[in-house]
């Protein structure tokens, strides 16, 4: 049967920095806003299912943006002068330009991958922004990355063989056809985005030397992690538990390295109940 | 645990490259030249593009299709000791050209599969 999903798309041209990014975002419900951020060289449709369950925007408007160089967010103009490198600056930056772009009050984040690597970052900058963290899949340090740099961008190696450390990374307990979706999501990226990502994921992001100053219940931090990740293992999580006071860890057994969208079902029953704790929060 | 005399192997077309499996104490060449792959045990010439060396624990439990952590795709049991910073040891050793083995990935990964069973119908990872 044919339908229309109830998820809208639309642009919003962020400026940041003396330049107009013009940026894609998709959203669905009202209430509270729920800003999702995608994995490195990914983009926002890795959040499709959480913008199509309606008990979750029922009470949230949640609303998943391309970062500029991924998916219909194009890069500036003068892309091709220059090499792709995200900054931990620029990243922090631009997600607060974009929730004051659509007027958004303190919204609650949600990320994955890289994007949760942020939220620590957020969580020691500028923890009174935002009204939750929900951090999938953190680290507060992880340089393993950018060593696979070199092999993502030249000319003799086609990048989609890069999809077969995207399906290592996943669950074999997910269903096939949403692993193929999250290689299919790698497979498209634009050239160099995911090395340039990498470099912050890898070399500009490093928790490490302020974790002890975060307070996970005033700044609403919350971690969600997939046990099929090789890189974000419970010892990994257990580390930040160490380190961050009062933070709550919930493991998937079922997840790798993507939940949002390699296992949907996974990811909805373990977030939840943190988006009752989301509502339960005052700003 | 795996057999020999692959032929017409779907979406490696285009893929040439030399392969050295080593599982524990045996050696095989994998040789995929246009859509055709073979698998000699014990060759005379070792030479190959690049190499992967393991434990017979190891790739036969992915060759099995055991479901352990890493075992969708050979990359990951090479890269899962860095990547965990060493919580999980690797499994797997690559040596020689990695862009070679970057390259050909995907259809390493076929041919594995269709090397593990005897219809060819792939393990289940």
């Amino acid at each position: 049967m044919s339908y229309v999903e109830p998820i809208t798309a639309r642009y919003v041209h962020v400026e940041l920095g003396g330049v107009s990014y013009r940026t894609f975002f998709e959203e669905a419900g009202s209430g509270i806003a729920l800003v999702c951020l995608h994995t490195a060289g990914a983009d926002a449709v890795e959040y499709r299912h959480l913008l199509n369950d309606a008990e979750i925007t029922r009470r949230f408007r949640v609303i998943a943006f391309d970062m500029p160089w991924h998916g219909r967010s194009l890069p500036p103009d003068g892309w091709w002068q220059t090499e792709y490198k995200l900054t931990r600056r620029f990243y922090i930056d631009f997600i607060a330009a974009f929730c004051t772009a659509l007027g958004l009050d303190h919204p609650a984040l949600l990320g994955c991958s890289m994007g949760a690597y942020v939220l620590l970052d957020i969580a020691h900058e500028t923890p009174t922004s935002y009204r939750a963290l929900i951090a999938v899949q953190p680290r507060d340090y992880a340089p393993f990355w950018t060593q696979l740099s070199p092999l993502l961008d030249r000319p003799d190696l086609n990048y989609h063989s890069f999809t077969e450390i995207v399906r290592a990374a996943s669950s074999p307990l997910a269903p096939e056809a949403r692993r193929r979706e999250v290689e299919w999501i790698y497979a498209k990226a634009g050239p160099g985005v995911l090395a340039g990502d990498l470099h912050y994921a890898s070399e500009d992001h490093d928790a490490r030397p302020f974790l002890r100053h975060i307070d996970a219940e005033a700044v609403g931090l919350f971690v969600v992690a997939g046990d099929w990740d090789f890189s974000c293992q419970p010892a990994h999580t257990e580390r930040l538990q160490q380190q961050i006071a009062g933070l709550k860890v919930t493991r998937i057994p079922e997840a790798g390295h993507f939940p949002p969208s390699e296992h949907p079902e996974a990811f909805r029953r373990v977030l939840l109940p943190i988006l009752e704790a989301v509502c339960a929060r005052r700003v | 645990m795996l057999r020999t005399g692959l032929t017409a192997l779907p979406r490696t077309r285009y893929a040439s490259f030399t392969a050295l499996l080593q599982v524990g104490e045996r050696r095989l060449l994998l040789t995929v030249r246009d859509g055709h792959g073979d698998l000699i045990e014990e060759p005379r010439d070792t030479q190959a593009d690049f190499s992967l060396r393991g434990t017979e624990e190891a790739w036969g439990g992915f060759l099995a299709g055991d479901g352990k952590i890493g075992h969708a795709s050979v990359i990951g049991m090479v890269i899962q000791g860095p990547a965990s910073d060493g919580v999980i040891p690797s499994e797997l050793t690559a040596d020689g050209d990695q862009v070679k083995l970057f390259a050909n990935l995907p259809t390493l990964n076929t041919v594995l599969d269709a090397a593990a069973t005897p219809h060819g119908g792939g393990r289940v990872p």
